[in-house]
């Protein structure tokens, strides 16, 4: 038995296979939906789901909400908007801290996900180790490695993660597997936004094209409203501000069905009470900016899916915030046609992810799902630019193969980052992490390692490098960017410098004189292009680099007109940048 | 080198119907998928793989020379004189949707925006008219490739020839349609 877990931002849901028929299990109090809280009290263990989320207003600091805006980010990605404190240094996995302990995402969703567990053994009279998860089809790599990590916590087998949208798409043609058709699924939830489109074919569930934001959700329709309702509180309190969050909330829900509501909060303020009355309409000129964002990714993908919205039988709309009628609006805009609202925004996601454990059971038969991977891969090439290994929207299971020889004789090592993103300039991209390559002693361009990137049907990355004379393989570890800290990057590269210049010959001068010739004017010209752009400090660095390998020529010492050579280039790293930002604006000209 | 043809059980052909690859390509991965019994990574990933190249004619071609003659020399790649024309109105649309793009991404104020509204009217149809213009090369190419096909059992030099300058065609083809998709995509944006 392969249970289904849909682990959203506000809420989760588990479901399992019951007579070829995906079905969602309830707790003990007959509840579906568990609200991904956890609140942990003075005394005792942490309270999971309802309980927890009735504690958000009396006791905001120590009740988490929303966490899956925070699994797989680094602190200072991602606003600290929440009621509950942050801990860790900036660029450090983002923590939470509640009293003298400090908890990672992972396992506060982990603690959602045993709760989760503990109502599936309940239901099901049975233990439950295995499990498929969904993620928003954005998720990068580290966002699905973290959610895995979280379900392994659990105790779970994490069996597949699977795509929220993709996963809608299952629940949804289900029932139409004898069909060929072309469907777009609009996944709007509490934190997420993403958009997939898919091809049916009797039975096969092709991905086409993906694309969304994975900081785009209700949570910040509530944010604004909060916002708006604070104008009126003279000074906001977290305990106040935790009270205007559930009114909030609320009064959301219900303006998708009614056109206006009154807000009132007893006593906010000491002897102070407020009245609020809010319409739809006010909800959604706060609203409108927020949803507008969810447009360029609908084209987006459209246009990388090759289709026009006439090419579509159907758009799906799934996540509780797509029952807003704004939401509504905008998609039958965007797609020329009403949406498909027959799904469950809550359920559909949760359903699909049973239907997915049902085909890896074999409880399911002849439907298969051919996802891609929504973000490109890469690896930063010198000079700072991102080079595509796999694009974006390529179908999953995927491999691809690079080479990689060493630059200079001797050199012992080489450090690949690899990148995730569309951007051009490599800092632009979300670093997914890095790894060293081991070359062999050997002249330039002679030790050769042939590196496999392969991209599972998880989305997950696997790296493996061959010794192209030896033959050997070995599976690389790949040490995420949220794993390592910046000194321990430092030192790599530190370290992989030092390596690649231990030789000592006649030769190793020649080749650095080489090197120098080419570098100096190329410094020289590049100054004259675009160095007006850089800052005096900047400025200072390159000339002491400069009259450095200016030195180390006239003094004839190979080793250190390699260092300074090596120096220089880390010097003038920013001023190729923009020499590449240059042409590629005067390409655009 | 992996024959990407015989992975996917599809004659050793210049031509192939894309309809007919996507089932076969369907049939396959519902076999061979990692989630079913009996498939694995493995084979998924050299479907995907091989479906990725048969599809793309440029990428397919490419592959078949590769196979049918691995002794030839690549040839030298040069735009064809037939698309020299073409190719003229391609760079001087891109110009002048890049000064636009451009002006686009400044105009922040809807005001600002509403004026430009004109000129980017202009420039979508004048872009949509190459576009159809570069869509019609590619279908005639497809055409040429479909004659091809039709003599390949008696394949010869002049045959790779003929192979290696379709592939070219494809190849810019391809480049140029995706180019201005992406132009439209962002004027639009």
């Amino acid at each position: 038995m392969i249970v289904g877990i849909d682990l959203g931002t506000t809420n989760s849901l588990i479901g399992a296979m019951d007579a070829g028929f995906p079905i969602l299990l309830a707790d003990a109090e007959g509840e579906r939906l568990t609200p991904s809280v956890v609140h942990f009290p003075e005394s005792g263990g942490p309270l999971v789901g309802r309980p927890a989320s009735r504690m958000r207003v009396v006791d905001p600091g120590h009740t988490v909400y929303s966490i899956k805006r925070f699994i797989g980010r680094r602190s200072g990605e991602e606003a600290a908007d929440v009621s509950y404190a942050l801990a860790g240094e900036k660029g450090a996995p983002v923590r939470v801290q509640i009293r003298d302990r400090e908890y990672s995402p992972e396992e506060i969703s982990a603690l959602v996900l045993q709760k989760l567990r503990a109502d599936a053994e309940r239901a099901l009279a049975a233990e439950i180790t295995r499990a498929v998860i969904t993620v928003p089809a954005y998720f990068n790599d580290a966002q699905r490695n973290a959610t895995k990590a979280a379900g392994e916590l659990a105790g779970f087998t994490v069996e597949r993660i699977v795509n929220e949208p993709t996963a809608a798409a299952l629940a949804y043609g289900l029932d139409k597997l004898q069909d060929r058709s072309k469907i777009a699924v609009f996944d709007l939830g509490g934190g997420t936004f993403d958009i997939s489109i898919l091809e049916l074919n009797q039975g096969v569930f092709q991905v086409l094209a993906t694309n969304g934001n994975t900081r785009l959700g209700g949570d910040d329709i509530d944010n604004a409203l909060i916002e708006h309702l604070a104008r009126t509180v003279a000074d906001s309190t977290p305990a106040t501000t935790a009270r205007l969050r559930e009114a909030a909330i609320a009064a959301k829900h219900r303006l998708s069905a009614e056109e206006s509501v009154t807000i009132d909060l007893p006593f906010i303020e000491g002897a102070r009470s407020l009245s609020i009355t809010l319409t739809r309409a006010e909800l959604e000129s706060l609203a409108a900016p927020i949803i507008e964002r969810t447009r360029w990714h609908c084209r987006r993908a459209l246009a990388d899916a090759k289709l026009t919205p006439a090419d579509l039988n159907d758009v799906i709309l799934v996540g509780g915030q797509t029952r807003m009628p704004l939401v509504r609006r905008l998609v039958a805009e965007i797609f020329g046609r009403e949406a498909n609202t027959t799904q469950n925004p809550d359920e559909a996601v949760a359903l699909g992810a049973t239907i997915q454990a049902g085909i890896l059971s074999g409880a399911v038969q002849n439907v298969v799902l051919l996802d891609i991977t929504p973000l490109s891969l890469g690896i930063e090439t010198f000079g700072g630019l991102m080079n595509v290994i796999i694009p974006r929207n390529s179908t999953i299971p995927i491999k691809a193969g690079e080479m990689f020889t060493n630059a200079v004789a001797g050199q012992q090592s080489m450090l690949i980052k690899v990148l995730q993103g569309e951007r051009e300039i490599a800092k632009d991209n979300w670093p997914l992490g890095e790894f060293t390559l081991d070359f062999e002693r050997a002249p330039k361009g002679q030790a050769r390692v042939g590196v496999q990137f392969e991209i599972d049907a998880n989305g997950i990355l696997h790296v493996l490098a061959r010794d192209t004379k030896t033959g050997a393989e070995k599976i690389v570890q790949v040490s995420s960017a949220i794993d390592v800290s910046d000194e321990a990057v430092e030192k790599m590269l530190e370290e992989s410098l030092e390596h690649a210049f231990e030789d000592m010959s006649d030769r190793v001068f020649t080749e650095a004189k080489l090197k120098s010739d080419e570098l100096l004017p190329a410094v020289r010209l590049a100054l004259q292009k675009v160095g007006d752009q850089l800052t005096a400090e900047e400025h200072a660095q390159i000339s002491a680099a400069t009259a450095e390998v200016e030195a180390a020529l006239a003094a004839g010492e190979p080793h250190r007109l390699k260092r300074a050579n090596a120096a220089l280039d880390e010097a003038t790293q920013r001023l190729a940048t923009l020499l590449i930002e240059q042409a590629m604006s005067a390409a655009k000209k | 080198m992996p024959d990407h043809f015989a992975t996917l059980a599809q004659p050793r052909r210049p031509w192939l119907d894309d309809e007919v690859l996507k089932e076969a390509f369907h049939r396959a991965t519902a076999q061979q998928h990692p989630d079913v019994a009996g498939g694995s990574g493995e084979q998924a990933s050299a479907l995907n793989a091989a479906y990725a190249v048969l599809r793309d004619p440029a990428a397919r071609l490419r592959h078949l020379l590769d196979l049918e003659w691995p002794e030839a020399a690549p040839s030298a790649h040069s735009i064809a004189p037939e698309f020299a024309d073409l190719f003229q109105k391609i760079a001087a649309r891109r110009q002048g949707s890049a000064a636009l793009a451009k002006k686009m991404a400044t105009a922040q104020s809807p005001v600002a925006r509403a004026l430009l509204a004109g000129e980017q009217g202009e420039q979508r149809r004048a872009l949509e008219s190459v576009l159809t213009e570069t869509d019609a090369a590619a279908a005639s190419a497809l055409e040429d490739l479909r004659a091809l096909d039709v003599h390949w059992t008696y394949r010869d030099t002049h045959t790779r020839h003929a192979v290696a300058a379709l592939q070219q065609r494809f190849a810019f083809l391809a480049k140029w349609q995706a180019h201005l998709r992406e132009v439209l995509f962002q004027i639009d944006s």
